[in-house]
């Protein structure tokens, strides 16, 4: 072997063990500064706790309190709250929530808003929800163009938390825009506000072009069983050639029980995609409509298997007559893939019942 | 306020609702005694014969609603009243726990004085 050959190998060698200590430092110094971390935030709570803990159940002015904690043990403070702001209600979530509406943490929150530190301006809109009035809305508003994924997503949760659903075409005008957000994240972010979302939502039923955003706000009136945006639904379900705005429309139908969602659920449920046929079916077994029950029946015969399983799931639920079919077809000794579906769904329901 | 000093055990693995519970309590006259997890608790209730018992539903290693069962299933503690706490308030985590033999259930978020009105209540039967 040449002499060269061999001083490559060494350099090698040595470069790889330089990477292995640099990554061992690396850990070590990472777990060192968490270990640290930690120490410091017991040390703040076994020395603040019992003040904290006593201003809770007294009179005290919260001002007296949050003017004895020193400002750089602050993020201490705001950590431990966290817990407790999440966890208690009532009397005890109100003094928690005095101690940031009516002391000086209320301007230094504001204040933090504006600095440059991500950390910061997540901390600041997340306690920000707390205090509850137009200037705090209209200041979280702003932050909502933020390009931060982490600030736009807690500052929402603080507009739904302040309950602003006023904003929520705004909120999804932004989310639209936004190129790191999926409809499952759009959908989770709206998710946080209250029922009072609805009669907005169904209004941008009419304008709204975007597929996606379309899907996520009939999840959204699905998820609240909003019935009275029926009719916008309904067109969309007749209109809209998107299979997958399609299949969620038919799932909302399944929570509105009225004669125009039956009438569109018999539609469809002779649809030409099995996909869609199935969506069908499921929805007619959620509300349970007996004046469909033939119909459903009848769909065990259907050439798809993912049909034939939906039907027979429906049967069950659906009437003592369609029931009883479906025990017809689990008694039939024949090993038809009828019998066979038959079977496996009476006995999985059963099991379930008796868990 | 607790006329005796009776004996209370919480089992909850957050330290924070822990402390606080802990604070009010032996503020009312209580003593308490905590435990993060469900593990080793039996032998401690089985020693102490605590008045009440505390527990959270999910927690790590024993889960609260496990922790229940084997209370009420060893005849030497399962006289002792447990309320149940937890943040699911789904119908059928509360009748899976009170089947199991809860005196009561809290959800969180909770209030400490409900959760103390709830205890005095369960103490005086």
């Amino acid at each position: 072997m040449s002499t060269g050959y061999n001083f490559y190998i060494l350099i090698a060698l040595f470069t790889l063990l330089l990477f292995a200590y640099f990554f061992m430092a690396c850990i070590f110094l990472l777990r060192l500064a968490s270990f640290l971390k930690t120490r410091r935030q017991e040390k703040f709570i076994s020395k603040w706790q019992d003040h904290i803990f006593n201003y809770l159940y007294s009179t005290e002015d919260p001002q007296n309190l949050i003017s004895r904690i020193p400002k750089s043990k602050y993020k201490y403070l705001f950590s431990y709250l966290r817990t407790f702001l999440f966890n208690l209600k009532g009397e005890d979530l109100n003094r928690l929530k005095q101690l940031i509406t009516e002391t000086s943490l209320r301007e230094y929150f504001f204040n933090k808003l504006d600095k440059l530190s991500i950390k910061n301006k997540v901390e600041a809109s997340y306690f920000l929800r707390y205090i509850n009035t137009e200037e705090t809305v209209n200041l979280l508003v702003k932050k909502l163009h933020s390009s931060n994924k982490l600030i736009f997503r807690t500052t929402v949760e603080s507009l739904a938390y302040l309950n602003a659903y006023e904003k929520i075409n705004l909120i999804i005008d932004i989310a639209k825009k936004r190129k790191n957000l999926t409809s499952d994240s759009i959908l989770s972010i709206i998710l946080r506000f209250d029922k009072s979302i609805c009669p907005i939502l169904t209004e941008r039923l009419d304008t709204e072009k975007s597929a996606h955003i379309l899907l996520v706000i009939i999840t959204v009136l699905w998820h609240f069983k909003y019935a009275e945006a029926l009719k916008k639904v309904l067109s969309i379900l007749f209109f809209s050639g998107d299979k997958y705005l399609i299949i969620e429309s038919l799932r909302y139908l399944g929570e509105v029980e009225n004669l125009d969602s039956v009438n569109a659920l018999r539609f469809f449920l002779g649809h030409s995609k099995p996909e869609i046929r199935v969506a069908a079916i499921e929805a007619v077994g959620k509300i349970g409509d007996t004046s469909l029950e033939d119909y459903i029946i009848s769909k065990m015969l259907d050439p798809e298997l993912e049909v034939k399983i939906a039907a027979a799931k429906a049967m069950y639920k659906c009437s003592n007559k369609s029931e009883y079919r479906l025990l017809g077809y689990a008694k039939n000794p024949s090993n038809q893939i009828e019998s066979i579906i038959a079977r496996r769904i009476i006995m999985e329901k059963r099991i379930l019942e008796n868990d | 306020m607790a006329t005796n000093k009776k004996n209370i055990v919480v089992i909850e693995d957050d330290e924070g609702i822990t402390r606080l519970i802990k604070f009010k309590l032996e503020k009312e006259g209580y003593e308490v005694k905590s435990f993060l997890n469900g593990e080793k608790v039996i032998e401690y209730l089985v020693r102490s014969r605590p008045a009440l018992i505390i527990s959270d539903v999910m927690m790590p290693v024993i889960d609260g609603l496990t922790l229940l069962k084997e209370i009420k299933a060893d005849s030497r503690i399962s006289d002792i009243p447990v309320i149940m706490l937890s943040t699911h308030s789904h119908e059928s985590t509360v009748l899976e726990c009170l089947r199991a033999g809860a005196t009561d259930y809290v959800t969180k978020p909770f209030s400490t004085t409900e959760l103390l009105l709830r205890i005095e209540k369960t103490l005086l039967k």
